[in-house]
C-alpha cells in the first residue's frame, strides 16, 4: 500500500519541468525592455501589498469569542467557495494538454489522484502563505495562526478534490442539476466573502446594514452556525492554544486530518475518466473564449438568445454595427449584468460610508459613483472593442469610416453603463440623502463624461491590445502593465478635468453677478460644450488609431 | 445494405501470432444514445487498420476506448493479452496514441516532451531514439522551442515523435496528418509503414482516403457507431469496384438509403 502523497516519478519530473518552463518563460519576457519596465512596475505593486500587509496592525492578545466566530465564518466561506467550485468542475480536473496524454499512459487512477492533489497544493501555496500572513496578524498568536491558516488551506484543496471526485459518481440528472447551482452558490459565497471580511474588520459600521458587532456576536453564537463551522474549531484552537501539549496535539491532529483526507481521495474507487475529459474540453473552451477577449467569454445560451431579430433602425452600417453590439449585449449580458450591479451596489455603498452629511455630500457620492463607477464597468462589461480582437481582421476591411465604426462600437456600452450609473445616483440619492436639483447635473454629464472614458479606454486598448486572464503566468509583467495603462488613462483624463476645473471657474465668476441657479446652469452647459469638443476629439483620435491597428502585434 | 464483415477472414490469416489488438463487444453510451454499437476487432502484429467513416461515426470514441481514455459500457479490450481496464498500467505500457489535435505543454520544451515520454514509459537509452526522432520529423532545430510556440504541424510531429519513442507494440493515430505540409506527410506516412514492418499494429484513423488506400492492410468503415464493413481493400474491391472513395460512399451512401426506406 503506498502511502506517499508524491506523486510518481515521471509526473514529478513533469512538475519540475513546467515549472522550470514557466520560469523560463518569465525570463524571456524580461529580455525586451518593455517586459522589464512592466515586471519592475508589478514587482513594485507586488511589494507595496504584502509590506502593506506585512506591516498593517496587529491586534492585542486574547482571544475573544467574536474572534473565534469570524475565524469559523471566514474558513466556512471559503469551504463554500470551494464547494462551489467542485460542483463546476466534477471529476478530476486534468488541462486539456495533459487529459488524453495522461489517461492513455501507463499511470493508475491513484497515480493521476496523487498528481493532481500534489498540484492543487503548490498552485495554493503562493496564496495561501499571503492569506496566512495576514490573518496571522490578526490573531492573537501570530506565527501559530500562520501555521493554522497555512494548514486549512492546503486542506481545501483536497476537500475541494473528494468533493468533485465523489460527486463525478453520482452521474444521475439531478448530479447535472446540482451543476448548475454551482455558479449562484459561488456569487453567494462571494458576496458572503466580502460581508464576512467586511464584518472581520470593522466593529462599528457607520451604515446599519443590519448586522452590526453585537449582531455578528449573536450570528457567531448560533447553533445553526456552530454546527456547520465545527471542522473550524480544531484550526482555531491551533492557532489559540495556551501549551505546547495542547498545541502539539492540535497540530498533529489537523495534519493528520489533511494527510488522511488526502491518501482517502486517492484511494476513493471512482471512475472518472469521463468527467475528465468532459471538464478538461469545458474549461478549455471557456479560456478559448476568454483569449478572444473582451465579453467573448460570455457563452450564448441558444435557448436564451431566441429567434433571429432584425431591429428595426439597423439601416445603414452605423446602425447595423451599433444593432449588432446592442444585441450582443442582449444576449450576453445577463450575468455580467448581475455582477455589474453587485458591484456598483459596493460602490453605492461604499461612496455613502465613504462621505459625512454636509452640504454637497450628494453631489460628491454621486460623483464618486459615477467616477469609479464608469471606470468599473468601462472595463468590466468589455462589450466594445474588447470584444472584436478575434474578428479585427473583418472590422478593418469593412467599407465605413473608421470613426463611424468607432463610435458605433463603443455606444451601447456608453448607452448601458450611463443608463445603470444613472439608476445608481437616482437610488443612492432617494434612499440615502435626498435628491437635490444639482444631481441634475451630474446625471446631464454623466453620458458625456461615460463616452470620455469608454473612448479614451478604448484608445488604449487599441495602442496595446493585452489582455490578462486568471490564472495566466506573468502575472507580474501583467500587473505592471495594467497599473501603467491605468496611469496612462488617468493622464488622457485630463482634459476633462480641465474642463471641470473651467466650469468650476466659471461658476465662481458668474456666482456674484448672477443668481445661484443660474450661475450654476451657465456652468453646466459651459461643461457640455467642453465634454462635446473633447469627445468629438477622441472620437477623430479612434478613428487614428483604429487605422493604424496592428494586426500582427503581440497581444501578450 | 452492404453489411460486411470479414472478421473471420482477416484474423484467421493472424491465427498462428499472438494478437497485439483484441477487442470484444466493445460498445459505448452516452446519455441514452447508442454511440458505439458493440464491435469486435482482432489485429495482429505489423497489421495497419485503416479506420474510416462519416463525422460522428464513433471513431475517435472506439479509439479512446481501446486507449483507455474513457470508460466502455460493455464490452472488452486486451492489448498484448492485458485488459485495458483490469490491468490499465501493463496494457498502456504498449500503446502509443496520437489525438487529432495534439496539444503540447506551453512551458515544456520539445526535448523536455520527449524526456517526459520516456520517464512515463520508462524508456531505457531514450536520448539516442529522440535524436533520430527529432530527425526524421526535422525538428532538430526546434528541439529547444516551447511547446507554445509550435505550428499546429510540428505539434502533430512532436506528438508522433512522443508516441514512437516507447516502440509500442500498438499505435492509434486519430487523424495524424491533418495541419502536416507534403514534407510532414511524407515522412510520417514513410514513419508508419516502417513501424509496421518492425511489428507494431496500427490503426490509422482518418478522413484522407486516399492515405487509408495507400498504408493500410484492412479497413474498417463504421457508420453512425456500426460497423459496415470490415476486411481487406481487395476483399472491398469485390463488393465494389473502384478506389476506396467509391467503395466508402457506397457502403455509407448504402446504409443512408436503407434507413430512409425502413423510416
Amino acid at each position: 500500500m503506498n502511502l506517499s502523497l508524491l506523486p510518481q516519478p515521471a509526473l514529478r519530473y513533469l512538475v519540475r519541468a513546467k515549472f522550470t518552463g514557466a520560469v523560463r518563460r518569465q525570463l524571456r519576457r524580461l529580455r525586451s525592455w518593455r517586459g522589464a519596465v512592466f515586471a519592475f512596475f508589478g514587482v513594485l505593486l507586488f511589494g507595496a501589498w504584502i509590506l502593506a500587509i506585512a506591516l498593517g496592525p496587529e491586534v492585542e492578545s486574547g482571544a475573544s469569542l467574536a474572534d473565534e466566530g469570524r475565524v469559523r465564518m471566514l474558513l466556512g466561506i471559503f469551504a463554500l467557495l470551494s464547494l462551489g467550485g467542485a460542483l463546476q468542475h466534477r471529476g478530476l480536473y486534468l488541462p486539456e494538454e495533459e487529459v488524453e496524454r495522461l489517461l492513455a499512459a501507463p499511470l493508475r487512477r491513484a497515480d493521476l489522484v496523487r498528481y493532481r492533489l500534489f498540484v492543487n497544493g503548490l498552485r495554493a501555496l503562493p496564496g495561501t502563505l499571503l492569506i496566512a500572513l495576514f490573518a496571522g496578524r490578526w490573531l492573537p498568536v501570530p506565527i501559530w495562526g500562520w501555521v493554522g491558516v497555512t494548514i486549512a488551506f492546503q486542506t481545501l484543496p483536497v476537500v475541494n478534490q473528494l468533493a468533485a471526485i465523489l460527486l463525478g459518481r453520482l452521474e444521475s440528472g439531478w448530479a447535472r442539476r446540482l451543476g448548475r447551482v454551482a455558479r449562484p452558490l459561488t456569487v453567494l459565497g462571494a458576496v458572503a466573502l466580502g460581508l464576512g471580511v467586511y464584518l472581520s474588520l470593522t466593529d462599528s459600521p457607520k451604515i446599519d446594514v443590519g448586522v452590526t458587532a453585537n449582531g455578528a456576536s449573536a450570528i457567531f453564537e448560533h447553533p445553526v452556525f456552530r454546527t456547520l463551522t465545527l471542522p473550524a474549531v480544531p484550526y482555531w484552537k491551533l492557532m489559540t492554544a495556551a501549551s505546547p501539549i495542547e498545541r502539539t496535539l492540535w497540530l498533529c491532529l489537523v495534519l493528520g486530518f489533511w494527510y488522511g483526507l488526502a491518501l482517502f481521495t486517492i484511494r476513493v474507487p471512482v471512475d472518472f475518466r469521463e468527467l475528465s475529459l468532459e471538464t478538461a474540453a469545458s474549461v478549455a473552451q471557456r479560456f478559448r473564449r476568454l483569449r478572444a477577449g473582451g465579453s467573448s467569454w460570455i457563452q450564448v445560451d441558444h435557448r436564451r438568445a431566441g429567434s433571429s431579430r432584425s431591429l428595426p433602425f439597423a439601416r445603414g452600417p452605423f446602425s447595423a454595427i451599433f444593432a449588432r453590439k446592442v444585441l450582443a449585449i442582449m444576449r450576453k449580458s445577463q450575468g455580467t449584468l448581475l455582477v455589474s450591479v453587485l458591484v456598483l451596489s459596493f460602490v453605492v455603498f461604499l461612496a455613502q460610508v465613504s462621505m459625512d452629511v454636509e452640504e454637497g455630500a450628494a453631489l460628491a457620492s454621486a460623483a464618486i459613483v459615477a467616477g469609479l463607477g464608469a471606470a468599473y464597468l468601462g472595463s468590466g462589461l468589455r462589450f466594445d472593442f474588447r470584444d472584436e480582437l478575434p474578428r479585427m481582421e473583418s472590422v478593418l476591411a469593412w467599407p465605413v469610416a473608421r470613426w463611424r465604426v468607432f463610435t458605433a462600437m463603443i455606444l451601447p456600452q456608453v448607452l448601458l453603463v450611463s443608463g445603470l450609473l444613472t439608476t445608481a445616483i437616482l437610488i443612492q440619492a432617494l434612499l440615502f440623502s435626498g435628491f437635490e436639483p444639482r444631481l441634475l447635473a451630474v446625471l446631464v454629464v454623466l453620458p458625456l463624461f461615460v463616452f470620455n472614458w469608454s473612448a479614451l479606454d478604448n484608445v488604449v486598448w487599441l495602442l496595446w491590445p493585452v489582455k490578462n486572464l486568471p490564472g495566466q503566468e506573468g502575472a507580474l509583467v501583467h500587473a505592471g502593465r495594467s497599473i501603467l495603462m491605468l496611469l496612462l488613462r488617468a493622464v488622457l483624463l485630463v482634459p476633462f478635468l480641465v474642463a471641470l476645473g473651467l466650469a468650476a471657474l466659471l461658476h465662481v465668476g458668474l456666482r456674484d453677478a448672477l443668481p445661484a441657479g443660474l450661475a450654476f446652469g451657465f456652468a453646466v452647459a459651459g461643461m457640455l460644450v467642453a465634454m462635446t469638443l473633447i469627445d468629438v476629439a477622441w472620437i477623430v483620435a479612434g478613428a487614428r488609431v483604429l487605422g493604424r491597428f496592428d494586426l500582427s502585434r503581440d497581444r501578450g | 445494405m452492404l453489411s460486411h464483415s470479414m472478421n473471420d477472414a482477416t484474423s484467421s490469416e493472424s491465427t498462428s501470432e499472438p494478437l497485439t489488438l483484441s477487442v470484444r463487444g466493445l460498445s459505448r453510451d452516452y446519455e441514452g444514445t447508442r454511440a458505439l454499437e458493440p464491435l469486435d476487432l482482432d489485429l495482429a502484429p505489423g497489421r495497419i487498420l485503416g479506420l474510416v467513416g462519416p463525422n460522428g461515426a464513433g471513431k475517435t470514441t472506439a479509439l479512446r476506448m481501446i486507449a483507455g481514455i474513457l470508460p466502455t459500457t460493455a464490452g472488452s479490450v486486451a492489448i498484448l493479452g492485458h485488459d485495458v481496464e483490469a490491468e490499465p498500467v501493463a496494457a498502456k505500457r504498449h500503446l502509443g496514441w496520437v489525438p487529432d489535435d495534439p496539444t503540447p505543454f506551453d512551458s515544456l520544451t520539445v526535448w523536455e516532451h520527449l524526456e517526459f515520454t520516456a520517464r512515463l514509459f520508462e524508456v531505457d537509452a531514450w536520448p539516442s531514439r529522440a535524436e533520430v526522432l527529432l530527425r526524421l520529423f526535422e525538428l532538430v532545430e526546434k528541439r529547444d522551442a516551447l511547446g507554445g510556440e509550435l505550428s499546429r504541424g510540428m505539434r502533430q510531429k512532436l506528438s508522433f515523435a512522443c508516441a514512437w519513442l516507447p516502440e509500442p507494440a500498438l499505435l492509434l493515430l486519430d487523424e495524424p496528418l491533418s495541419g502536416l505540409d507534403p514534407r510532414g506527410i511524407r515522412a510520417a506516412r514513410e514513419a508508419i509503414r516502417g513501424w509496421a514492418q518492425r511489428g507494431t499494429s496500427v490503426i490509422l484513423s482518418s478522413h484522407l482516403l486516399d492515405l487509408v488506400e495507400v498504408l493500410a492492410d484492412e479497413i474498417l468503415v463504421l457508420d453512425r457507431g456500426r460497423k459496415v464493413f470490415h476486411g481487406t481493400l481487395a476483399e472491398a474491391r469485390a463488393l465494389r469496384s473502384g478506389g476506396l472513395e467509391e467503395i466508402f460512399f457506397a457502403i455509407t451512401g448504402d446504409v443512408e438509403a436503407t434507413n430512409e426506406e425502413s423510416a
